[in-house]
């Protein structure tokens, strides 16, 4: 749960301390005051990237040089104080947890995040690139040390295409990191899958009985040729190996590595059809919400963790029987911090003002 | 720089030579200055004969390639020693890291430095053919690779592996209890003579080593 939340030059808040001291609440303000900004900052802290598709750069507000983030945040009856600090003249970001040096993405274990925005359908029509960093998140949640096998794997990724581009690249001189990326992404790839097919049942059965009985199914999709999801780790690393070696006279061409769990994906089915061709913008819609919730229950039901809901103008996008759905989460004690513009009466609930522009909603009976 | 003509030209010249040390800001450089101004005479310039003494009297090992103002070094020249058994590491300072431990008996050699593309630097700029000079030479029975569990250091692990496998009959890798990403001048004492005493496994070239040591979780 997040108990005090503090921003400093992140988008348009010059300042800002929040304290959500509610198991649920609100915001509530017109379009463009920042709503939105705010649960991007929380859901940062927690994975160390933007669910908007933005780049580090577009968070530093207009005219600054660098932004802070920091929480509060407690789990397990622990309190935890996570950092991230982005200063945009080195491009560089520090993360801390209890003033400690971590990795960015390292609190995604600390503060479990969902997110449910009008975003969500990339899941489905969006680049591989999308649903990669979706299902990473996911594994990161549930197995913390996928997000520093991650980041070596891509310290690894970034030297072994500056050594292509060198003149004169053998075998010998790319062994030293093929070694480290199958060995890397072996794992990678292994935990990928496996919490894929957790994710894929529940979410299927999420999906079930939002449509009343129609089937939702998936495959992780490896760039690995002949490897299957049952296959275990070192039969990876020997076909990722291979595969790298086979590859080598078109990675030096285009001057990057061209196969490995980097380029992964996975792809969904609706009643035996892939989802992104052939599913309409409303069923879309619908398994992007089972995904969702998916990983929520997986959260919560299988790895008793309990996750910030964050909800993004969800109001408006969801019907009333989905809506329902969604918030039947919190009955399980996570947190919810929802965005509307509806304005909200006085009596209905308690108000405070959190801006000039943004009020905070307590739902009385919720 | 703004405000730099604000200071006397001496006295800017030092701020600015200052600042070129590592960790020190503009801040700093300025403090230091200042009080470098302050401080009794006899202080700043034993501070500035320390620099040159140094400098002229410090020198690399012909050897293992540590710092040292003997040549060979007293490490080197240490007869106690096991000469049999020989530790590579990246930096000078990391054989501070290791003696101060205690533990280990054997000999060193510095490669000056890890593989790193993205830097440029490559095999032929670390002391490779140095250490093979000494391989050569006969009478080395273990080599420990204990270059530091960054990607980099495990890179320069994983070459150093497959070159010296051919001409040395016990390669090993320290590794246990080191957290990658770090480096050997920040581990502390007890983890790196822990990993010295676990060091004895001979490195299988099929596994990788320090990303998976000790990290098998999935
Ligand atoms: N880097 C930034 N610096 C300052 N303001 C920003 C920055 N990025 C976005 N904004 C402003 O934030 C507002 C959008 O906030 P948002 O949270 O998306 O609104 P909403 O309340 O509708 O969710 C816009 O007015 C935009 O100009
Ligand atoms: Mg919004
Ligand atoms: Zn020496």
């Amino acid at each position: 749960m997040l108990k005090q939340l503090y921003l400093q030059n992140f988008r348009n808040y010059k300042q800002l301390e929040f304290t959500p001291d509610a198991e649920y609440l609100i915001l509530s303000g017109h379009n463009g005051t920042g709503k939105s900004n705010l649960l991007e900052s929380i859901y940062y802290l927690s994975t160390g990237y933007s669910f908007r598709q933005a780049r580090d750069d577009n968070l530093v507000r207009f005219g600054s040089g660098h932004f802070i983030i920091r929480g509060i945040v407690s789990r397990a009856g622990i309190d935890y104080k996570i950092e991230v600090n982005y200063r945009q003249d080195q491009r560089r970001k520090t993360t801390k947890i209890n003033d400690k040096r971590a990795l960015p993405g390292d609190c995604s274990n600390h503060l479990p995040v969902v997110v449910f925005s009008p975003q969500d359908l990339i899941l489905v029509k969006g680049s591989p690139a999308g649903r990669r960093r979706f299902l990473d998140l996911v594994v990161a949640q549930v197995r913390p040390q996928h997000n520093s096998d991650l980041h070596y794997y891509n310290s690894v990724l970034y030297q072994r295409n500056k050594q292509l581009r060198s003149l004169k690249v053998s075998s010998v001189d790319l062994l030293p990191w093929d070694q480290q990326l199958a060995s890397l992404g072996s794992r990678i790839w292994k935990r990928r899958n496996l919490v894929l097919s957790e994710l894929l049942s529940l979410s299927a059965g999420v999906f079930n009985s939002l449509s009343r009985g129609r089937i939702l199914e998936g495959e992780y999709l490896s760039q690995i040729k002949g490897i299957k999801p049952e296959d275990n780790q070192e039969q990876y690393q020997n076909l990722f190996k291979e595969s790298l070696k086979k590859s080598l006279s078109i990675d030096q061409r285009v001057k990057a590595t061209t196969v490995g769990p980097h380029r992964d994906d996975f792809r969904l089915y609706l009643n035996g059809r892939e989802t992104r061709i052939y599913a309409s913008q409303g069923e879309q819609r619908l398994v992007a919400l089972a995904l969702k919730i998916g990983q929520y229950r997986l959260l919560t039901e299988v790895q008793s963790l309990e996750p910030i809901l964050l909800l993004d103008d969800v109001f408006s996008e969801l019907d009333e029987k989905h809506r329902l759905f969604v918030l039947e989460g919190m009955k399980q004690g996570s947190q919810v911090i929802a965005t509307t513009t509806s304005s909200f009466k006085e009596g209905f609930a308690q108000i405070r003002r959190l801006t000039p522009e943004i009020f905070v909603v307590y739902p009385k009976n919720f | 720089m703004i405000g730099l003509h604000l200071y006397p030209n001496p006295l800017a010249a030092l701020i600015e030579a200052l600042k070129k040390l590592p960790g020190i800001g503009p801040k700093t450089a300025q403090r230091l200055a200042i009080y470098l101004l302050h401080a009794p005479v006899g202080e700043a310039e034993g501070l500035a004969r320390a620099i040159t003494d140094a400098r002229e009297k410090i020198f690399f090992c012909s050897v293992c390639g540590n710092l040292t103002d003997i040549d060979p070094c007293g490490l080197c020249q240490d007869e106690r020693r096991d000469r049999s058994l020989l530790c590579v590491v990246e930096w000078p300072r990391d054989i501070i890291a290791f003696e101060r431990t205690g533990e280990f008996p054997g000999m060193y050699h510095v490669l000056h430095g890890a593989l790193s593309p993205m830097d440029g630097i490559g095999p032929d700029d670390l002391k490779i053919a140095e250490l093979l000079k000494r391989l050569s030479k006969g009478g080395i029975r273990e080599v420990v690779l204990a270059t530091n569990p960054t990607v980099e250091g495990e890179a320069t692990a994983l070459y150093l592996a497959q070159l010296l496998k051919p001409l040395v009959s016990n390669v090993t890798r320290i590794a246990h209890g080191l957290p990658v990403g770090g480096d050997l001048e920040f581990a502390d004492t007890a983890t790196l003579s822990r990993s010295l005493l676990g060091s004895h496994v001979a490195v299988d070239l099929s596994l990788n080593m320090v990303v998976d040591l000790g990290r098998h979780e999935i």
